[in-house]
């Protein structure tokens, strides 16, 4: 994340280089709503 | 199963409490304002009646947080949907309000340009931004006011809910949220004013906002809006879409199965309560004369979660109440010992959590219950 960050930051100011970082997390939570490796089977909801 | 149904029993029992609470509640929200208002329009300052205009406004500040806590009630107590950032919401309510305030100030302002508020002129900008076209129109702001809040939970829900975004992690992006739109409007490029947001504002429709009965009939309007709020939410909720609804609530997966597009139900309630959280944010500024980022702290939106679970969540009247003792709460303890509130404000919502599950009006119905219960043994005995 911090990498990311920094990456974006050197291409615009801070605030919106979290601000995107933010909305990415929020894209990808939308996308895998259960995060990368899901829990699966009988245990999941 | 048994634990079960003793679960929704104890449930429904809350609820009955609180829908036989509500008329009585507006009922007194109505004497409680009026009388207020009276006290202050018609007594001199020396007299025993008289309530001083600062209680008139911080009683209409309170009103404006009421109002949020039901926002968050009606989807948190009666949805399970755990929103971490409804403050953006009231926070976007409050800035189209003040932007129509600034536009008021007209030639006023420290720089006097009749068009642009002071912080343009400031940043040398010659022209108002686009966003802000229409924002010298009353009317316009008002419609902003719901619609802007409306408009992003519309979008925001439709996608979580529509890819079943649930639990914790609804309640991290909307946390999120929040934290983006705080950063965003830090920003001077924005045009909402950076960190100092929107303030100095001279009045309201044509009414100074420094005038006693302004401050009055802004209380007066919020006390209507919080009555009309519960009332309405109330009708929704006992109709039969608030039980599809609240089985969304216990058991969204079994509501899914039966044929409810539970996603849809979630939506609408969802920008249901954002409008409301936007009207708060518009009836709170005028009232507090500022709008700044701050608003959109993380950590507020977190507080009004405290005032509801401390109030009893899936209980309008006392979402509304709690938000109303926590308030007053803060206001008397941040004036006696300010460092102490925090820890005051945790270790009452862990007090809570523990020991009121339920909240305040969980105990209330409890008590309730048990005095009918000792009543019946009472007449039994002596029979």
């Amino acid at each position: 994340m911090i990498a990311l960050s920094n990456f974006l930051q050197a291409r615009s100011s801070v605030s919106s280089a979290s601000n995107l970082v933010l909305v990415f997390i929020t894209l990808f939570i939308q996308k895998r709503p259960k995060g990368l490796l899901p829990q699966k089977g009988r245990a999941a909801e | 199963m048994i634990s079960f149904s003793n679960f929704l029993q104890a449930r429904s029992s809350v609820s009955s409490a609180s829908n036989g609470a509500v008329l009585p509640f507006v009922i007194l929200l109505f004497i409680a304002t009026l009388s207020c208002a009276l006290g202050n329009l018609l007594f001199d300052a020396d007299s025993l009646f008289y309530v001083s205009t600062y209680t008139i406004t911080l009683l209409g500040k309170y009103l404006c947080y009421a109002l949020l806590a039901l926002a968050v009630d009606i989807i948190w107590g009666y949805c399970g949907i755990l929103s971490l950032g409804h403050g953006a919401f009231f926070a976007l309510g409050g800035y189209a309000m003040g932007m129509y305030l600034m536009r008021q100030i007209g030639d006023r302002g420290v720089y006097g340009n009749p068009e642009l508020p002071d912080f343009m002129v400031f940043l040398d900008w010659q022209q108002l931004p686009w966003y802000w076209q229409g924002f010298d129109q009353f009317w316009f702001a008002m419609v902003m006011v719901a619609l802007v809040p409306g408009l992003l939970a519309f979008v925001f829900g439709w996608l979580a809910f529509r890819s079943r975004v649930t639990g914790v992690y609804l309640s991290i992006i909307t946390q999120a949220l929040t934290y983006a739109l705080l950063l965003a409007f830090f920003r001077n490029e924005m045009g909402f004013g950076g960190n100092n947001g929107l303030t100095d504002f001279k009045d309201i429709l044509g009414y100074s906002l420094q005038a006693d009965s302004t401050r009055v009939a802004l209380l007066i309007t919020t006390a209507i809006a919080v009555a009309l709020v519960l009332v309405v939410s109330q009708l929704i909720l006992k109709s039969r879409m608030g039980k599809v609804i609240i089985a969304i609530r216990d058991t969204e997966a079994r509501a899914r199965f039966l044929g409810y597009r539970t996603d849809r139900y979630k939506v609408w309630l969802f920008v249901y309560s954002a409008v409301i959280a936007g009207i708060a944010g518009a009836l709170y500024v005028p009232q507090v004369g500022i709008i700044n980022p701050g608003e959109f702290a993380p950590l507020n939106s977190i507080e009004i979660v405290v005032w509801v679970a401390i109030g009893g969540r899936g209980t309008l009247v006392g979402a509304i109440v709690g938000a109303l003792l926590v308030n007053y709460a803060k206001t008397r303890f941040t004036a006696i010992m300010p460092e102490v509130w925090l820890f005051a404000l945790g270790g009452l919502f862990v007090l809570v959590t523990l020991f009121l599950p339920k909240g305040l009006a969980g105990l209330a119905s409890d008590l309730k219950h048990k005095f009918i219960a000792r009543n019946t043994k009472n007449q039994q005995v002596q029979n």
